[in-house]
């Protein structure tokens, strides 16, 4: 499907999704506490795609659960289109799920075993029967199916067929073309090409990347890949344990980062050249979410930390147009 | 994308395809065959017994006589120790009246073995169903929700596994078969089937329904049922269509396993005369009925023992089939 240039034009003035002073705490035996998503703010523009990237177990996922209400947040604010979604009870909820949809990391969990892929593709049309107060018919709902198949690329005999029957990448695209079913503002991408195949990654980034343009949609685009992201972020945030140490456009913070954290990471995708000088990688591991470093929490394998790093926790700061650290000594000298 | 190899419109559901495989299970068919031949004889026990026995399994004919061999001979003969003190029933003629001898009222035992059968049969078969029925419905229930209902329903069903299965089956059937059962204004009769098939279904509850629950809180965790969440698909329908399906395999495969141990379990209830009512039979009854014959005519009592064994032999040889048929591990659902 080309990308259609001409309908891509929408207004960049409201955001779509605003996270505001997020908190989602699990509380452990022992009188433990996880703090799994620790305190993060951001907001999404209209057709704009916020790539998340993070180390495993950083939170990124979890966060994308929250943003939809597929988690319960401990504190702060979600906020879609305006309206306060944090404490809405699901039924208030589900007309609303329209417009906002997830598309998961395991292509073959997320679809249920037992159903023909129509038959999945057509639940959420039924459960959300009604389209401007008229029933949705049965043709109609067959015509939404291939209209669906259609964008994803799949022959519409697929519609028939059970979901071990396919390639993960082609059942990624029945898990993308669900999402699309309803027709959504924003779509939260949840690892969705991390358990593809490097080849087959690229056609799904495309096709994620294509339908944004053809259709002006929303992405939140959860990776650890920076790759990936790069492709196809407009806007990037970068999670250490929990919160966002470096966020803004992904020009500013992947190639000019500013926060040792973001350096680190695009310093240690491989580079293709010979004679690339090899960059230290990070000592130590990533500390437990349970007993996190106190001040900054990465001052512990940062190489800049300085003795104020270890009790002073940096806010997020903007450090240039478009641009904002959550770093004591940020990195400016950088490239 | 290429579409799958095979062109057909539909590919086989997993129930289809299930079958398939049972189908080439030989000691699945044979005890299905088993099975088949014995229900089928038992519903022709009317038959026999009118047509080609000539009896009344029900009426005791003490001084009734026979013709065998072209000379009259006494259903009730005199027994062959020294002194001819009491009378013993006659035992196998081998010829279609008295084929396995009579019992101590004169009756035929081939012909009330037909027609325990049935209600051997048909107690077990409807026990096994209803406790399927209850058992989902509780497992479900227990495992989808969760918290305070799982607490209770699991306690309910602890305290119910406390008791052994046959003493509680025991007491039960002491309580209603002495008064019958009144439930409002349903007067259930003391000889009713329905009460051996309430009990027995009812003390195997918590063996069947705990592996539903299990299996339940497993795929409440799946990643689909979060994408029907995601969606907006209501809590009810996504236990319809999400749920249901994939519980569907272990309530199948429990189901003939269910029986013979229903079976076993009305047997044994009969044979202490507190499950069928003389003058009914059932192959617990006449095993009872043979127990003072045990040393002249045995075959009163291996008759039915005989008929059990078989039927639980096929039923379980038939589970195992269904569980290889059915794949409930699923280990081949990944390519």
């Amino acid at each position: 499907m080309p990308p259609n240039s001409t309908s891509l034009q929408t207004t960049r003035d409201e955001p779509v999704l605003t996270v505001k002073d997020v908190y989602k705490t699990y509380t452990l035996n022992k009188g433990q506490t996880l703090k799994a998503v620790d305190g993060i703010s951001f907001s999404v523009m209209s057709g704009e795609v916020l790539g998340l990237v993070g180390e495993s177990g950083c939170g990124k996922s979890t966060l994308g659960r929250c943003l939809l209400r597929l988690h319960d947040v401990t504190s702060g604010q979600i906020i879609f289109e305006g309206q306060d979604i944090t404490h809405l009870p699901e039924r208030t909820l589900r007309p609303l799920r329209q417009r906002m949809q997830m598309v998961f990391q395991d292509s073959y969990a997320s679809l249920n075993p037992r159903r023909r892929i129509g038959d999945l593709l057509a639940e959420p049309l039924k459960v959300h029967g009604t389209v401007n107060g008229e029933r949705r018919s049965a043709s109609a709902i067959t015509q939404r199916l291939a209209e669906l198949m259609e964008l994803v690329s799949l022959p519409r005999a697929a519609l028939a067929r059970y979901p071990h029957e396919f390639s993960g990448g082609q059942r990624q695209r029945i898990n993308i073309a669900r999402a699309l079913a309803l027709s959504p503002r924003l779509i939260v991408a949840d690892e969705p090409v991390s358990a593809l195949d490097v080849s087959v990654q690229a056609q799904i980034v495309n096709l994620f990347a294509d339908l944004q343009k053809q259709l002006g949609l929303t992405y939140v685009f959860i990776a650890h890949d920076l790759a990936v992201v790069r492709q196809i972020s407009t806007r990037v945030a970068v999670m250490y344990l929990g919160a966002i140490v470096e966020l803004g456009e992904t020009d500013n913070v992947l190639h000019h980062s500013v926060h040792p954290y973001t350096i680190a990471l695009t310093q240690a995708v491989p580079r293709p050249v010979v004679g690339t000088p090899q960059h230290a990688p990070l000592r130590g591991e990533i500390p437990s979410p349970v007993h996190k470093p106190s001040g900054c929490r990465f001052h512990t394998r940062c190489p800049a930390a300085q003795a104020r790093c270890a009790h002073d926790a940096p806010q997020l700061r903007p450090i240039a147009p478009n641009h904002e650290v959550a770093c004591h000594y940020p990195v400016l000298s950088h490239n | 994308m290429t579409q799958p190899s095979d062109t057909r419109p539909f590919s086989a559901g997993p129930w289809t395809s299930a079958l398939r495989s049972l189908l080439r299970n030989h000691s699945a068919l044979a005890s299905v065959a088993v099975l088949a031949f014995i229900i089928l004889a038992s519903l022709c026990a009317p038959f026999y017994a009118h047509h080609i026995a000539h009896t009344n399994p029900f009426l005791s004919d003490v001084a009734g006589t026979i013709m065998l061999n072209g000379q009259e001979t006494d259903i009730m003969q005199p027994n062959d120790n020294p002194l001819h003190l009491g009378l013993s029933p006659i035992g196998p003629t081998w010829q279609a009246t008295y084929f396995l001898g009579a019992d101590s009222q004169g009756r035929d035992i081939m012909a009330r073995l037909l027609y325990g059968g049935r209600n051997s049969l048909l107690i077990s078969f409807s026990a096994a169903v209803l406790c399927l029925i209850m058992s989902g419905i509780v497992g479900i229930t227990a495992g989808f929700f969760g918290g305070i209902t799982d607490i209770i329903l699991c306690r309910l069903m602890d305290i119910m596994w406390a008791v052994p299965v046959y003493l509680f089956a025991i007491s039960l059937s002491i309580v209603t078969i002495t008064s019958g059962l009144q439930i409002g204004p349903f007067v259930i009769e003391a000889d009713n089937l329905l009460i051996p098939i309430v009990i027995i279904a009812l003390v195997y509850v918590p063996y069947a329904a705990r592996p539903v629950r299990g299996r339940v809180i497993a795929l409440r965790q799946a990643e689909f049922v979060t994408a029907a969440k995601c969606l907006g698909v209501p809590r009810w329908r996504i236990i319809l269509h999400d749920i249901l399906p994939n519980v569907s395999t272990t309530l199948v495969v429990m189901g003939p396993l269910l029986m013979a141990m229903a079976l076993l379990a009305e047997s044994a209830l009969s044979f202490l005369s507190i499950g069928v009512q003389a003058p009914a039979a059932s192959w617990g009854t006449i095993i009872l009925d043979g127990e003072g014959l045990i040393y002249t005519r045995p075959m009163v009592a291996i008759a039915p023992g005989m008929a059990i064994v078989a039927v639980v032999l096929a039923l379980n040889i038939l589970g195992d089939g269904l569980r290889d048929a059915l794949d409930v591990r699923d280990t081949s659902r990944r390519e």
